[in-house]
This record gives C-alpha cells, structure tokens and sequence, in this order.
C-alpha cells in the first residue's frame, strides 16, 4: 500500500464520525423538513400522516402579505438594526475600556468584570428582569422617565407600536454586548504599540490612526463577530417569544415565531416546515455570499 | 536637516531615573550612535527625542524650536523601528506615501516621491507588495523608504538591524553609511552593537545607567576611552582589563605592577594616583604580541582556546594568577591548546583605570582630544 492510499484511508477514517454525525442529526432531519413541507402533515394528524401537496405552502408563502411582514421584521428589525448597534456599540466600549483613561485610573479590571454582568445573565432571566423594568405600570424606567419629566404617563413599552422594536432590541443588545465587546477588546490589544507609534511618527493624529491602524486590524474580528450575530439573532427565537410572545397581535412576529405559531399554536407543520426552509435557505445563501465578498479578502490580508 | 540639542535632558520613572542630565549637541548632517548596554535608556532617548516619551525635565531643540513639548506627530522627525511597523494592510507604496497623505500632499507628488525613495533602496519592484509578502531584509528598505520619502529634519533609528541575519546586517550597514552621504541628514541612531557605532558614526554616545558615560569620534573612543566602562563596550574582541598596583610614578610613566609580578610602563599622566594604589591595567589584544625576544613588560598566559580565522588568530589564555586575557594576531601562528606563550603589551597603547575606573590621560600618542581618522 503507497503513501498516498495510507494517507487517504486515515483521512476517511478521521472524518468519518463527523460526517455521520452531520448526516444523522442535520441530512436526515433537513430530508425530514423538506418532505413535511410539501404535504399538509398536522399536528394532530401526525399517525395518518399528511397527503402530498407539492409546492403549495411555498406558493402561498411568498403571495402572504404576512409573510413578508415578517420576513421584513426578522431581516430589518430583529437582525439588521440589533446588528449594527451591537457592532457600532461594542467598538466604541472596547476603545472606551482599551482607553489609557481607564488605565491611568486602574479601572481596567473593575470596567471589564462589571462588562460579564449583562452576558452571564441568561437570556431568560435577562428578558423577565428586563420586562419588569420595561413594565407600564411598575416598571423603574416608567417612574424614572416620569421624575425626570421626559413624559407625563407611563408608556407600555413592549405593547405599544411605537415603542416595541426599541425595546426588544434594549434587551438583546444588552444581553449579548459584552462578547461583542470583548472580542474588540481582544482585537484592539493585539495592535502593536510600535504600529500606533509609527503612525504618530507619521503625523497621524488618533482619527487617522483610527482609521488607518485600529480600524485595518480589527476588520477581521468584525467581519467575524458580524457573521456570527447574524446567524445567532436571524435564527433567534426566545428574546421575541419571551418578551413579547410576537405581539402586540404578530407585530413583532419573526420567521423562528412564525414557525412555531404555525406548527404549535395553528398545527400547521406542513406549512411551518416551509417557513423553516426559507429560513434555511436565506441562511444559507447569506452565508456564502458574505464570506465570498468580505470574509475572505479580509482573512488573506491579515492571516 | 537640523541641528539637534538636548539640554539637561531627563525621564524619571516614579522613582527611577532613566535618563540623567543628557547633554548633546549634534549637528546638521552629523551621523549620530547612541550605544550602551541593554537598559541604559538609549532607546528611551530615542524616543524622548521622536516625542513617544514625555521628558521629566530639561530641553529638546531641533533646528531653533524648542520641541519637547510638541506631540510626536508635529515634530517633523522620522523614525526606523526595530520591528519595522509597516502598516500590514498597506502595500509598500502606501506605506511609503502615508506620512505625505496625511499631510495633504497631492497625489502625483507622493508618487513621484515615493518612486524616487524606491529607486534609492531599490525596491520599486515590491512597491504594490504587502509587508506580509515581503522578506526582513525587505521590510527593513521599506521602513527606511517610510522615512526616507518624508525628507524629515532628522532620522531617528532604533536599532534597525538587530533583526537581520549576520551577511544582512553588514550590507544594510553599508547601505545605510552610503544612504547618509546621498541624503545630507541628520542621523541618531541607537544600537547596543559596538561595530555598528564604530563603523558609521561621526559621533558615538556612550550612555551607561541613564548617564553619558563618554561621547566622542569612534577612534577618539577607541583610543582614548574615558573609563574602563568605554574602554570595554567599544573594540572587539574587548580590552582586556586586569587588577594592578602602581608601582611607580614619574613625569614621563606610570608603572604598574600586575598580579603575577610583571612590571609594565605606561606612559600616563598619574593625576590624583599614587604609589601603592590598586588601579586596571588595560591592554587591547590586537596591542598584545607574542613574545620570544625576552621583553622585560611580557607576561605569561596559557592558551585555553585558539581562533584561527585565517587573516588572525585569537587566543583565549589564563595568566597564571587567573586572568583571562585574549590577544589578536595577525596571521596564523603554531600554537595549541596548553601552551604556555608569553605575550608583550604595546606600551604606548596601554591604559590603566583608577579605582573609580576613570582612566588617567595618555600622554605619549599627542592625540588628546582630536578626531583620529
């Protein structure tokens, strides 16, 4: 036996478990879910099991107006605007705890420990404490915004329109700043001092070296960081159930509620089997587009 | 181009001081070496100098502007790292240009200039490269261009070669020599690295624990070290320093008395020394010479190591009351492990330290304070 074939059996063999993994916990139950959404299984029908209906759920998901309400919500509200404010957020705190402010003051350690607060907070303990702070009658913000006089009658925050959006996005960016965060902070202390110096030597002032410095060698943590987000907060379902349970009506509703109103509140698992696939599939295509357009030129400039 | 001066300059660390009372002059063109051992605070003069350390006290004048107060970014001055510090998502030519961008020059000028520093280090094929794609010795021309291309007031080098190979350094030293003729600048440049200083500088600053132990031509130093400290951090192989006692004082000598009994001249002015003092005899191996003809100064070592190099041969010896002594000589010559040699000290090229390791003043080589070239 040559070299090569050695080496190759030994590749199989170490790969094996993995991908039989994959196919047995991800094949076989994406099969499974394709299948569903094709017949009109429900959920109290699952002995009988459902007849063949081809691709009608699919069609009547994309001529749904709700269906693209909740599509918009779940791309604009819940993952584009939380997105941004985490990355824009977590950027400006890691600088503001990288800052030689804090060190000469020694608050360096104090900062950073009262940052894992908010993060080793479960999200369910985070949304309960969060709704009674939020609460439109006992809720501390409502007496606080009172006392200082923003408004004259407290504000239902996560029942109102107005103010739903805001408020959920509060809670998620409050829950899951701190890694965000702290991955930057990581970045930003792995810049070479002598970089910084060389710049300064350059005439460069903090904007520019911000700009031309910090900002170069933490593209690839944000890239990163912003990938991730977005698949953990697209595919998110306990902040929006647990807060509002997609209400007020589906007004917060996203495509994982979506999924699980179907399937569990309505018994439609045929028709949830097709919202999952969406999901998947936008998933999927966001995933590789990103990492073709940004994630790779980013990995080759600096790895 | 400009002058550089630092008056009474000092850095404290809380209690520690790093730099005390440095006074230098240095003039438009001249190439100065800052040298020293490691933590003697030239490197924290460098950058005292570039404006990345506040200074604790006294003044930094380059040109007639006092600058120890002005940021870093608005002296003027530039600066090669030991690391070199390319920005790693910049390509050479970026690089190069960045400091001119910064300071709103128009585009085409930045390319003709940053073409021009490329020529000079003849890297203009590496100009669209990333650093990451680029070899040390290559890194090491690019953050010269850096430099180069801003025609800067002066240039700040913190040991730029000690991250080159061997054959690398010496060309870059060369190089580096040539680049100053062609620039006509003002060069500081900090090493720990005795050849470099010698082989490049007009000045040397000898800088020992934050002081300026002695500053000088390289063959002022080398002829006439200040201390013994001098005497052993400039010369390679260094000078061999042995205890003694004065034996003997007389207007033309001092004579001093090793520790195997050996008596040996030394035309010094004896100052403050007197007889019966403890002092360091001084020799250099290259004014050791092996001995056959009976000289009355030759003392006797045994070889422990030889060196022969070829051009020279350099042997390590013990004299018999333990002292390690080396001598360099010319040529190859028949001598093995274990011999015993007798070797004969050049007298004029003597030095002896006090007891304070100040050397007292030569008088035979009529040299005093002028530049040997």
């Amino acid at each position: 036996m040559n070299v090569e074939a050695h080496d190759r059996r030994f590749i199989v063999l170490m790969l094996a478990p993995i991908f039989l993994f994959l196919v047995f916990f991800y094949g076989y139950p994406t099969a499974l879910n394709l299948y569903y959404s094709l017949t009109d299984l429900s959920l109290l029908g699952m002995k009988e099991g459902g007849t063949y209906v081809g691709l009608e759920h699919y069609a009547d998901l994309l001529t749904s107006k709700d269906f693209y309400r909740t599509l918009w919500n779940t791309l604009f509200w819940l993952t584009g605007v939380s997105v941004v404010i985490r990355l824009v957020l977590g950027l400006g705190l890691a600088l503001l705890l990288n800052s030689a402010t804090l060190k000469r003051y020694r608050l360096t350690t104090i900062s950073r420990l009262l940052l894992l607060v908010p993060w080793a907070t479960p999200p369910i303990v985070a949304v309960v404490v969060w709704r009674w702070l939020l609460d439109g009658r006992q809720g501390m913000i409502n007496k606080f915004l009172m006392n200082i006089g923003v408004i004259d009658e407290p504000v239902a925050f996560l029942a109102n329109v107005n103010t739903v959006w805001p408020a959920l996005i509060t809670i998620i960016v409050w829950n899951t700043l701190p890694l965000v965060t702290l991955t930057f902070l990581a970045g930003l202390q792995s810049v070479p001092d002598e970089l910084h110096e060389a710049a300064e030597m350059d005439g460069a002032g903090p904007i520019h070296r911000f700009f031309h410095v910090t900002l170069p060698h933490l593209m690839p943590s944000i890239v990163i960081m912003g990938l991730l987000l977005v698949f953990w907060t697209f595919n998110n379902f306990i902040y929006v159930w647990l807060a509002t349970g997609a209400g007020p009506g589906l007004f917060t509703n996203v495509l994982a509620t979506d999924i699980y109103i179907k399937g569990f509140v309505d018994f439609h698992l045929g028709y949830s089997s097709a919202v999952g696939m969406v999901m998947a599939g936008i998933m999927a295509i966001f995933g590789v587009i990103y990492f073709r357009l940004v994630a790779l030129r980013e990995f080759k400039d600096v790895l | 181009m400009a002058k550089l001066e630092l008056r009474n300059v000092t850095k404290k660390y809380g209690s520690f001081t790093a730099l005390d009372n440095i006074n230098v002059d240095i003039a438009h063109r001249e190439f100065v070496v800052i040298v020293g051992p490691s933590g003697c605070g030239k490197s924290t003069l460098l950058r005292s100098i570039a404006g990345l350390e506040q200074i604790s006290a006294g003044e930094i004048v380059v040109g007639e502007q006092a600058v120890h107060r002005v940021p870093a970014s608005k002296r003027g001055l530039a600066m090669v790292f030991q690391n070199y510090a390319l920005y790693p998502h910049k390509t050479v030519a970026q690089n190069m240009g960045f400091a001119l961008k910064i300071a709103g020059v128009p585009k085409a000028e930045i390319d003709q200039r940053v073409n021009e520093a490329a020529r000079i280090l003849q890297i203009e094929p590496l100009l669209d490269r990333k650093p990451k794609a680029l070899s040390g010795g290559q890194r090491q021309r690019v953050a010269m261009g850096r430099a180069i291309v801003r025609e800067p007031k002066v240039f700040l080098f913190d040991e730029p070669l000690s991250n080159l190979d061997a054959a690398l350094r010496v060309d870059m030293r060369v190089e580096l020599a040539k680049l100053h003729n062609t620039l006509d600048a003002t060069m500081i440049y900090v090493t720990h690295d005795q050849t470099e200083a010698m082989t490049m500088a007009d000045k040397i600053v000898v800088l020992r624990a934050g002081r300026i132990e002695q500053v000088g031509a390289p063959m002022e130093l080398y002829h006439y070290p200040a201390s013994a400290f001098v005497a052993g951090f400039i010369g390679s192989p260094r000078m061999n320093i042995v205890p003694a006692t004065v034996e003997a004082v007389s207007d033309s000598a001092v004579t001093v008395k090793l520790r195997d009994g050996t008596m040996i001249d030394v035309p010094v002015e004896a100052g403050q020394t007197r007889k019966g003092d403890g002092v360091s005899f001084g020799v250099r191996p290259e004014h050791l010479a092996l001995d056959t003809t009976g000289t009355s100064s030759a003392f006797e070592i045994t070889v422990q190591v030889v060196e022969p190099l070829g051009g020279e041969t350099i042997l390590f010896g013990n004299t018999s009351t333990g002292e390690t002594i080396v001598v360099k000589t010319p040529g190859e010559v028949a001598v093995t492990i274990g011999d015993k040699v007798k070797v004969a000290p050049s007298q004029p090229m003597c030095h002896i330290f006090d007891s304070d390791e100040n050397a007292l003043k030569q008088r035979a080589r009529g040299l005093n304070g002028r530049k040997v070239q």
